[in-house]
């Protein structure tokens, strides 16, 4: 009897081994798109993005940003800020100080966020981000839950990258921006105004006046630059007074010949972005004499990194068990990094947990969670919300 | 005496086979990580459904043989668990190392032991019949 159990049991696992390979049509179709031809790019060809579309360079810088505060022209204000693990949270809050909302973007893999969005004496909605449409930027998030709390999230469709009621019409949320702070990493923030100059030269022969957006940018409380987009002419000029001697002053006339003027209206974001950048990339210059940077590895540990996972105590996800980040108990690995980080804890906290209770709370946790599949949340973690256990 | 002799090394021979077998597709999983195995995060089995199907084929079918040759099952799951855990830990381990040790464990446990015990099964049905 015992052998005839194990005769069935290998017949069936060299069945599991052949099975795949009766699916010949979807194997074929692996094997064409495996062989798929390279498409090469002739030298001398330019081959970027379009430049009406923020690019790659944009969503790197972005996503140093550490917090986004914005604050509306009907006196609402929201603060963005990203976690360590690559999550968004928005509040959103009335002229009073009273909390309207909450949103929260969190990453599922590489590309796709679930959204999160819980109004204050409304019902919660969640919903599934589209990555071909919405990069999770800490501005997109802002809009996002200002879009919400001003329209509604009945019969919700997208708009452009914005989610919106059917029934409504699209909202120009950027108009509705009265000011806009951005605290980057390195101790730069960037804090944007509405304010209208009167006629002046900025540069020989070339007037401005009229409303404008003015970005004033401060590194650890010492004021460092100051950039201008002037709406109604179409100029944006900036200075960094300690890394360059001039003004660079850009004009749909300095853009003619590669774009044919702006291919796009800078908005807040952008602009504040855009002063950072600049800071950041001359002092770079200033100090290294370049804006790259050697970033292989040394010689001796080629090998040992080629063999051994990298430990990044901070990887989205399940650090070491990937395979489960789409399963139940991803949480259970979010909040746990979350943990780590809000009390300094280090791997090193599983052996010695006489260093700290708060961080044997943060293992237990972890371990308690991953036997409830993923049941207990973040609140039995942070104390913000409700704990399942 | 000589019985006993001959049990320690089967032993012993299935936590080196195990080890060497653990290793192995280590290896082979960090030169192929991109094109067989998604490439997405670090090479280890544990970080895509693939590797770890891989890894826990592997140790099966080294099972299988080693059942058939008489070789302990327990001793390639211990051999293959103590070089994935010298793996993982050798960069400090994650925020989650115990609970990734004991479900890798697991998996190894049951692939080695399972593959064992079929491949000597297997060799104890087609002894019977002659």
């Amino acid at each position: 009897m015992k052998k005839w159990l194990a005769f069935s049991v290998a017949v069936l696992v060299t069945g599991a081994v052949v099975w795949p390979r009766s699916g010949g049509v979807v194997g074929a179709a692996a094997q064409a798109n495996a062989n798929a031809s390279v498409q090469i790019i002739p030298g001398g060809q330019k081959h970027a993005g379009n430049p009406g579309e923020k690019g790659a360079t944009y969503y790197a810088l972005e996503s140093q940003t550490v917090r986004l505060t914005t604050k509306f022209r009907d006196g609402h204000s929201a603060v963005a800020e990203r976690g360590l693990i690559g999550d968004v949270r928005t509040t959103l809050k009335d002229q009073a100080g009273n909390e309207r909302s909450r949103l929260r973007l969190n990453r599922i893999d590489g590309a796709h966020d679930t959204l999160s969005y819980e109004p204050s004496g409304g019902t919660p909605v969640q919903a599934l981000s589209d990555p071909a449409l919405v990069k999770p930027t800490l501005d997109w998030a802002t809009r996002q839950a200002y879009g919400f709390d001003k329209d509604g999230t009945t019969n919700l469709v997208w708009d452009r990258g914005t989610m919106r009621p059917r029934s409504g019409a699209r909202r120009d949320v950027e108009s509705e921006v009265n000011e806009l702070e951005t605290v980057w990493a390195n101790g730069l923030v960037a804090k944007l105004t509405r304010q209208t100059y009167s006629r002046r030269e900025i540069s020989k022969g070339r007037f401005v006046q009229g409303p404008v957006l003015v970005s004033t940018l401060t590194q650890h409380g010492v004021s460092v630059g100051t950039a201008v987009w002037f709406e109604k002419d179409r100029v944006f000029a900036y200075t960094l007074p300690g890394l360059m001697p001039n003004s660079v002053i850009i004009g749909a006339e300095e853009l003619k010949a590669n774009y044919g003027g702006w291919p796009f209206t800078p908005d807040s974001t952008w602009l504040n972005l855009q002063l950072i950048a600049a800071h950041h990339f001359r002092t770079l210059m200033a100090k290294d004499g370049t804006v790259a940077r050697d970033c292989g590895p040394a010689k001796p540990n080629r090998l040992a990194q080629f063999f051994m996972p990298t430990v990044l105590a901070n990887e989205p996800g399940c650090d070491d068990f990937h395979w489960l980040d789409g399963s139940l108990v991803r949480p259970c690995c979010d909040n746990h990094d979350l943990c780590y980080s809000k009390n300094g804890c280090s791997s090193s906290s599983w052996w010695q947990v006489w260093t700290s209770w708060s961080c044997n709370v943060c293992n237990l946790t972890v371990v308690g969670c991953f036997f409830a599949s993923g049941s207990a949340d973040s609140g039995c973690i942070t104390g913000k919300e409700r704990c399942a256990y | 005496m000589c019985l006993l002799k001959a049990n320690v090394a089967a032993r012993w021979f299935g936590f080196a086979l195990g080890l060497l077998t653990f290793v192995a597709v280590h290896s082979l999983e960090a030169l192929m990580w991109a094109p067989w195995f998604g490439g997405v995060h670090d090479p280890w089995f544990l970080n895509s459904g693939r590797a770890a199907a891989f890894t826990m084929g592997s140790l099966f079918a080294v099972g299988l043989i080693g059942g058939a040759l008489r070789v302990s099952g327990l001793g390639i799951a211990a051999g293959a668990a103590a070089a994935m855990a010298v793996v993982l830990m050798w960069g400090g381990g994650g925020s989650i190392f115990p609970i990734v040790l004991v479900a890798g464990g697991l998996l190894i446990l049951v692939s080695s032991t399972l593959g064992a015990w079929i491949g000597k099964e297997l060799i104890n049905l087609t002894v019977t019949r002659r």
